[in-house]
């Protein structure tokens, strides 16, 4: 049975659409440029995420938030595509239908055009088109890592996987930093480059920060002149990173309790450090307040009898303290 | 015009019933208004289903006919099928005074005739009706291809749309030469 659409009055045929799910409205913007500009407005009514991946090819997967059946998916481009189709998909053809779009990435510097891709992504940000996760990985190279950081600085997630180079300290990864990054939750694979002005003046306003390298320890220096600072201003409620204790635990509680920090228990509330002090895992602890918020966070350090004066500190905000603590 | 009642129009009209004496408040008698579509059909409706077409409710609210002044001055829809209109009544009837529920099972069955319903229903500015027609036509397309959905809606191609916008182009590019032919005559 038909129905001609396009004979409704305008508002009926907007009525109409708005009882429609993302996927069939996307559906029926597909059958023509009328139909497209119809689609605008109901549109609005959807959320979603889109997926872009630029691994050898392109690939732009939207998935509607506000749809029952979460496996559903619009495949926008195939195999072989063009980065160009980005441009012409998000901002161009469509960026009045994926309005509340979130956009995840995954790009490799060397297999794109990766100036080209940082553009894009600053002109699509502009368009307001939140990045919600941006995963960039990539073969040694300084630049990038730069770039590509002040470029997804406002996505919510960075998981930043490109080596610097063997001679990276040639490098400036200061003078490029001129605001801070503003993700909620940054990821460093390979954190090497990374100093605690960079920790202090350009991840202050992120909220989690990981510096996660097996082969890479901060020294332990770094670690108190990143509290001492974290202390008067800083966004930080979560730090994950590795530095080498330079004396005794006993002399960096010391540093600490000079900071103003007080020792403290935690308790062991999860499954996981059940299990990691099971295994040995020792680690002490302190309450530290920021001044300026009165924010509070336990600092941990610790590590397995095997690793030696190599400590993971962990800062977070949410934890347990052993009964006598409270 | 010749007038045949039909529905719940073609029982007797309801005689007032007179309040019994010990009742604490007086019954008012149910006032009843009349309609016709396009067939000259009438139907007879209470003001309590009228209530529900926006468009009657604002001509009826502030008449105050008498029975008979209604029955004397049918409402006349002529842009309306009967068969419709009598849909329409049947629907207003049936959801007279009650609360519309989310989803409406009592839906009129004919398909084929949904595109006069939503036509109509929104011309009479019958709300949840409406609502649940233009439900009726979303999920006409629920899962479809762009292909089927150019097909159930009869969706123009780009190409007809602009045949048919250069044709519209030119119509009223016509008319608007005509209408300065005729004032120039008519200035002469």
């Amino acid at each position: 049975m038909s129905i001609p659409l396009t004979r409704f009055p305008v508002l009926v045929q907007e009525k109409i659409l708005d009882f429609m799910d993302f996927y069939d409205l996307y559906s029926f913007s597909e059958t023509s440029k009328r139909s497209r500009s119809l689609s605008k407005r109901s549109a609005k009514r959807h959320e979603g995420h889109m997926k872009v991946s630029l691994h050898r090819c392109l690939k732009l997967k939207y998935k509607s938030s506000s749809h029952p059946n979460c496996n559903l998916k619009i495949n926008l481009e195939d195999k072989g595509s063009t980065f160009e189709n980005l441009e012409k998909y998000l901002s161009i053809r469509h960026s009045s239908l994926f309005v509340n779009v979130t956009i995840s990435l995954k790009i490799c510097h060397w297999l794109f055009d990766f100036d080209f891709t940082l553009i894009t992504f600053d002109h699509l940000a502009q368009l307001g088109y939140p990045l919600k996760k941006c995963y960039v990985e990539g073969f040694k190279n300084n630049e990038a890592i730069v770039r590509a950081l002040i470029t997804f600085r406002k996505a919510e997630r960075v998981d930043m996987s490109i080596e610097p180079t063997t001679d990276f300290e040639k490098f400036d990864f200061v003078t490029p930093f001129t605001e801070s990054l503003e993700n909620e939750s940054l990821q460093i694979l390979y954190p090497d480059w990374v100093s605690p002005w960079h920790v202090n003046n350009v991840f202050n306003k992120c909220r989690e920060v990981t510096l996660s390298d097996r082969m890479f320890s901060f020294a332990e220096s770094d670690v108190i002149e990143i509290l001492k600072s974290w202390r008067t201003e800083s966004s930080i409620r979560t730090l994950i990173l590795t530095f080498d204790l330079a004396g005794s635990i006993e002399d960096f509680g010391a540093k600490m309790v000079e900071m103003k920090a007080k020792p403290v228990q935690e308790a062991a509330s999860s499954m996981e450090m059940k299990r990691q002090r099971r295994w040995g895992y020792v680690s002490s602890a302190w309450l530290l307040k920021q001044i300026n918020t009165g924010a509070e966070v336990l600092v941990t350090v610790g590590n397995y009898p095997h690793e030696g004066t190599r400590k993971d500190l962990h800062m977070k905000e949410e934890f347990e303290l052993e009964p006598e603590n409270r | 015009m010749s007038s045949t009642e039909q529905g719940t129009s073609s029982a007797a009209p309801a005689e007032p019933t007179t309040a019994p004496e010990s009742a604490a408040a007086p019954e008012v008698p149910e006032s009843f208004y009349y309609v016709h579509g396009k067939d000259k059909v009438v139907h007879k409706v209470s003001a309590g289903a009228l209530q529900h077409s926006a468009l009657i409710h604002g001509m009826i609210s502030n008449l105050g006919y008498t029975e008979e002044q209604a029955k004397a001055n049918p409402f006349p829809f002529e842009n309306i099928d009967g068969d419709i209109l009598q849909m329409v009544v049947d629907w207003c009837n049936q959801h007279k005074g009650k609360p519309t529920p989310p989803e409406d099972t009592n839906l009129p069955k004919q398909k084929e005739k949904l595109f006069d319903l939503v036509l109509a229903v929104n011309y009479l500015e019958i709300k949840e009706l409406l609502t649940y027609c233009c439900k009726q036509v979303a999920m006409m397309v629920k899962g479809k291809s762009p292909e089927e959905i150019r097909e159930i809606w009869m969706i123009p191609t780009d190409a007809e749309d602009e045949a048919a916008e250069k044709e519209a182009k030119k119509r009223a590019g016509k008319e608007a030469a005509g209408e300065t032919a005729a004032a120039a005559g008519d200035a002469k």
